[in-house]
């Protein structure tokens, strides 16, 4: 009988919700969660009674402990502190955002700093846990997605949550590709598709272009704040405008009741989904200032109703795909499919704007929440399974050139570039008698300098006096199997060179990874010592009580002898330190006090049986 | 025993609705009337009977011996509270009559009289009152304390009350018991106005009353002329009906009008009082009374002699609310915060913001306690506090800390005894949960639960619940302290909303 293979899983690790699956038997399927829900809340909290939440339990309590509660933690991960996004997003955050000593993010959860990556991997952890729990047993290699437009840093981010999370992750792919992955596109499907992503927080259209086993991701663009959260909001001001106009209550200041808005708000807009109407029954949502009973809410919310008070967002939603298609300069009739991803997609009246645009009907089949996750099953499988057809290839997410006059970019190797790599081009001086070059190592798409970025410069110095453009220099590219890209600048004439090796970096150094695992092996090593001594108390507890019933027995068998009196002296002295034990939390001392215990059980049951004899 | 608890209940109700405390008061006298349906008091109080002490009728003159030791010119400062849960261990004495009235003992009528009771209703604070007794129309006094504003009485003296003189005798013995005869005692108060709180329905308008002089157990003569030599007190009256003995004759002799002091700092007057005004014409106040305890009672100025000819008033069955009377704090002329036909520039809200207006002028009690008496006052809640602990009314004390912990926040004392009696508290609550890693279900319907009596937090957690969190996560999502939330849950278990662990 064949050995079993090791479980392999593909993750969908989302801004607001994150999806778990595998395959198995040949298809893809999503792994329920413990807590028996599909999707689990990207949401990690620090409670006030100092326990750890991760997933919905953080997430319902999210209104009421808001410092102390992340989410859309992925808007974050693997950004500098000081560039604009991070800058712009600290603002509108409840949370509280901390610059670590590289200029890496950090987050403050009571009095702890986290890093980006910490917190992705605890999100990570449990969805592994809930593979483990699937599997029953260990569960260790899997795929992560991540969008179309993370960067280097970003992805390594990612990776080093994997890591943390005790997870090897094979490889990071788009989701855009994850989807069409899912819909088996790539095998029978070559051509344009497009992929309209509309989750919790953010909003992605991407272009793909698949052939011949490559999917190429053509044109990208969004809104990161965009997402099912502001359809939530737009219901939950209407909800409480009514309210505050009956009441004169504004229920939005209450933390307790604006949780309980959000919630209903949720509920109620993915009913309608599915139904015409739905009722709004929030008891007891607000106590009036001066006293007496408590509030109801009771509303009806319509479909036509939600549509109308969200049509804005779903107007933005289709002004960013004609952007994107434009830019892409593409036509929404040169697109061979469309796919539809994310929860919010499942809206009518979402599908009904895109069937519009795009003048096609959506694919159908996968369900749009887990359709990331799936594809991502799906190529975990092509990769650890040696019997799959699926040819998958790692390659460069996005271009990588070098800066030159003007502030412009000359990109040497493209994006989708198969990886290992190497490419070498020859640059000129721009100057007459310049003796030195700068050479700045750029990654991105745009054309100018200062849009892309930087991910390490040096200096080429010695270069002999000469008109412009007489000196040439040879620029050398390599990217080696591991990712790991190396530069370097050579003067032709002298031979002179000066390289730099550009690692990407999640935010985290090599060092701070390696004590946050050491950190983490700890933990888990206590977590089992204090597992341990919880069960040893428990049998110390039951010895305990063995020995105190045994003790009147001995007592009236052995009264008045000096053996009895001993030993039950002793005994006694042996359940004081067993009692002190029991407090204790060191394995040793209740480890002891079993043992003397065990030895006093058997001592007075063996006398008992012989004076019972 | 549950009779037995339902009283201390009902005295700690007492304490607190005389704290100021209504709704922990009503919450007391509901736990009482539950473990004793028959406790009348209870009811009374729930039905918005004031407490005894909560009575704005005239002060009762009979006073006791122990009088506040802060003289004349310092400010007026609280009496220490008496303690409602103290046990009477002892034969109250005279000066326990406040603390009897609290408690519903019923103490025997004294020679010795408090003067606790006169400072309560001057200040407004919660010195519980004892009797009442009619007294001299209000109008005379509060004109001299209006004269008073700034300068002190003895400025002018038209304006000052004359002293009246007033003869205490002890009460008859009831039920045979054994009470000495006492003498006739003398009260020589100098500068001292018989001071009278405000008609039952309207609230304390001033912030500081004049200080009360200072006493001697027995006789007190303050810049006045002294007053004749009293025997030492009698022996405390034992515990009794308390019935209305045979009509007495009580002098007291007030010797000159009290000088007036200006208010605390930490009271800010709604209005700045003016430099002078004219003086309502004097009207003698009437010199014979009998009070509803059936007391006698009979006054005489002594000094300086009053201008008007005396004015016999006949005894009154029950005292009439003396007439409004003009706070210190407003214009001249008005009656009361909202006389605006007198303060037609008031605007409260302008004074003190909008929402505060009301309790700025009707509460006294924003008069600071000095250390001492906070102190003393922390010391009395936490005895009560213990009492009740010893009998396991947990949350009953838990209001009291929490009390002593408002007004001593840092208080290491209130702090420890909070600590041990949330853990006690929470251990109870938690004990109704059963097993916390249990998933609760709601037992009722959506139509069913819209009639239950349950405020916006109790509605919080009961929507949190769902079919798929723990109790364990309850407290964790609840966003409220843990001990909120078991008590919460264990209220929604009691109530057969939930289902326990």
């Amino acid at each position: 009988m064949a050995a079993e293979r090791e479980p392999v899983i593909g993750i969908d690790l989302g801004t607001t919700n994150s999806v778990v699956a595998t395959v198995q038997s040949g298809s893809p399927v999503v792994i329920r969660g413990r807590s028996g829900s599909n999707l689990l809340p990207s949401v990690v909290a620090l409670s006030k009674t100092g326990k750890m939440l991760v997933g919905q339990i953080a997430k319902r309590q999210a209104i009421t402990n808001p410092t102390d509660t992340v989410y859309a933690s992925k808007r974050l991960i693997g950004r500098k502190f000081s560039a604009a996004q991070t800058q712009d997003s600290v603002k509108g955050l409840p949370y509280t955002l901390e610059v670590g000593e590289h200029d890496d993010i950090r987050i403050k959860l009571g009095e702890k700093q986290y890093a980006l990556p910490e917190i992705s991997a605890m999100v990570l952890r449990e969805l592994k846990l809930d593979a483990e729990a699937h599997f029953g047993r260990s569960v260790k290699k899997a795929i992560i997605t991540v969008p179309a437009y993370f960067n280097d840093g970003q992805r390594q981010a990612t990776k080093d949550a994997g890591r943390i999370a005790g997870l090897e992750v094979l490889r990071i792919i788009n989701e855009p590709t994850a989807a069409a992955l899912a819909y088996g596109f790539g095998k029978n499907i070559n051509g344009k598709i497009a992929v309209f992503d509309l989750g919790g927080g953010t909003f992605d259209i991407s272009v793909m272009e698949i052939g011949n086993g490559v999917f190429d991701v053509i044109a990208t663009g969004g809104d990161t704040f965009l997402g099912g959260e502001d359809f939530d909001n737009t219901v939950i001001e209407w909800l409480a405008g009514d309210f505050l106009r009956e009441h004169n209550i504004n229920l939005k200041q209450d933390r307790m009741a604006l949780q309980r808005l959000k919630d209903a708000a949720e509920k109620a807009k993915i009913e309608l989904s599915t139904s015409k109407e739905t009722q709004v029954n929030l008891p007891f949502i607000s106590t009036p200032v001066g006293g007496g009973s408590a509030l109801h809410l009771q509303k009806t919310l319509t479909r036509e109703k939600l549509e109308e008070l969200t049509a804005a967002l779903v107007a933005r939603t289709i002004t960013m795909c004609e952007q994107v298609l434009t830019e892409a300069r593409v036509k929404p009739v040169d697109l061979r499919e469309m796919i539809l991803v994310g929860g919010m997609t499942r809206m009518p009246r979402v599908q009904e704007a895109v069937k519009q645009y795009f003048r096609r009907d959506p694919c159908k089949g996968v369900h749009p929440d887990e359709v990331v996750a799936l594809g991502a099953a799906v190529q975990a499988e092509a990769l650890t399974n040696e019997a799959s057809d699926v040819v998958l290839l790692d390659v460069t997410p996005q271009s990588l050139g070098v800066a030159i006059a003007g502030g412009y970019v000359r990109r040497l190797i493209p994006k989708n570039t198969t990886v290992p790599t190497s490419v070498t081009e020859v640059f000129n001086t721009s100057r007459d008698n310049q003796t030195t070059v700068k050479i700045m190592v750029l990654q991105g798409e745009a054309d100018v300098a200062h849009q892309n970025e930087l991910l390490g410069e040096f200096i080429l110095t010695g270069l002999r006096l000469a008109k412009r453009g007489e000196v040439e220099i040879d620029v050398i590219f390599e990217i080696n199997s591991e990712g790991l890209v190396s530069v370097a600048a050579r003067d032709k004439e002298t031979g002179q060179q000066q390289s730099i090796q550009v690692t990407a970096s999640g935010g985290l150094t090599q060092d701070e990874l390696k004590k946050i695992l050491e950190e983490q092996a700890d933990m888990l090593l206590e977590a089992k010592v204090e597992e341990e001594v919880k069960v040893k108390r428990l049998e110390l507890k039951s010895l305990m009580n063995e020995v105190s019933e045994l003790m009147p027995q001995l007592q009236k068998a052995t009264l008045g002898s000096e053996f009895g009196q001993d030993a039950l002296a002793k005994a006694k002295q042996a359940l004081e330190v067993a009692k002190a034990a029991g407090e204790a939390t060191e394995l040793k001392r209740v480890t002891d006090s079993i043992d003397t215990l065990t030895r006093t059980v058997s001592l007075f049951k063996g006398v008992l049986q012989r004076i019972g004899r | 025993m549950s009779k037995d608890r339902a009283a201390q209940l009902v005295e700690a109700g007492i304490w607190l609705k005389l704290s100021g405390d209504r709704e922990g008061a009503r919450k007391l006298f509901e736990r009482a009337l539950k473990l004793d349906p028959q406790n009348e008091k209870a009811a009374q109080l729930l039905a918005g009977a004031p407490a005894p002490g909560e009575s704005e009728l005239p002060p009762a003159e009979p006073v006791a011996p122990a009088p506040p030791q802060a003289p004349m010119a310092s400010q007026p400062t609280p009496m220490p509270m008496p303690n409602p849960f103290e046990p009477p261990a002892s034969s109250p004495s005279a000066n326990d009559l406040d603390w009897g009235m609290a408690t519903g003992f019923k103490v025997a009528a004294s020679a010795e009289a408090s003067l606790e009771s006169d400072w309560g209703r001057m200040t407004g604070s919660t010195t519980p009152a004892p009797p009442p007794v009619p007294v001299a129309p209000p109008a005379k006094q509060t004109a001299m304390l209006w004269n008073s504003s700034g300068s002190g009485l003895t400025a002018a003296p038209k304006q000052t009350l004359p002293g009246w003189g007033m003869t205490v005798r002890p009460a008859e013995p009831l039920h045979g018991s054994a009470m000495p005869e006492l003498a006739p005692q003398t009260i020589s108060l100098s500068g001292a106005a018989p001071a009278e709180s405000p008609p039952r329905s309207t609230p304390p308008l001033f912030s500081a009353p004049p200080p009360m002089p200072e006493l001697q157990p027995q006789t007190v003569n303050i810049g006045g002329d002294p007053g004749p030599e009293v025997p030492p007190p009698s022996t405390p009256p034992l515990f009794g009906s308390f019935e209305p003995p045979t009509p007495d004759v009580r002098t007291v002799e007030i010797a000159g009008a009290a000088p007036w002091e200006p208010p605390p700092a930490s009271t800010p007057p709604l209005f700045e009082s003016p430099p002078s005004f004219e003086t309502p014409p004097f009207i003698e106040p009437p010199r014979t009374a009998t009070d509803p305890m059936g007391f006698a009672w009979s006054w005489s100025a002594s000094s300086p002699a009053p201008q008007a000819p005396p004015l016999d008033v006949p005894p009154l069955e029950t005292p009439e609310p003396p007439a409004p009377r003009p706070s210190p704090w407003l214009a001249p002329r008005a009656e009361s915060a909202w006389d605006a036909r007198s303060n037609p520039g008031i605007k409260l809200e302008a004074v003190v913001g909008h929402d505060r207006a009301l309790d700025l002028i009707s509460s006294d009690s924003k008069l600071q306690p000095g250390p001492q008496t906070r102190k003393d006052e922390i010391r009395a809640i936490l005895r009560g506090a213990r009492d009740l602990l010893e009998l396991d009314d947990h949350t009953g004390a838990m209001e009291l800390i929490l009390k002593a912990q408002h007004i001593s926040p840092d208080d290491p004392d209130v702090l420890a005894m909070r600590e041990r009696s949330e853990k006690t508290l929470l251990n109870m609550f938690e004990s109704k949960l059963g097993k916390l890693e249990t998933i609760p279900r709601v037992l009722l319907k959506d139509d069913e639960i819209i009639w239950l009596n349950l405020d916006h937090r109790a509605g919080f957690v009961l929507a949190q619940i769902d079919g798929t969190v723990s109790f364990d996560d309850l407290f964790s999502v609840s966003g409220m302290s843990r001990i909120d939330t078991a008590r919460i849950l264990a209220q929604l278990i009691e109530e057969g909303v939930i289902n326990r662990g």
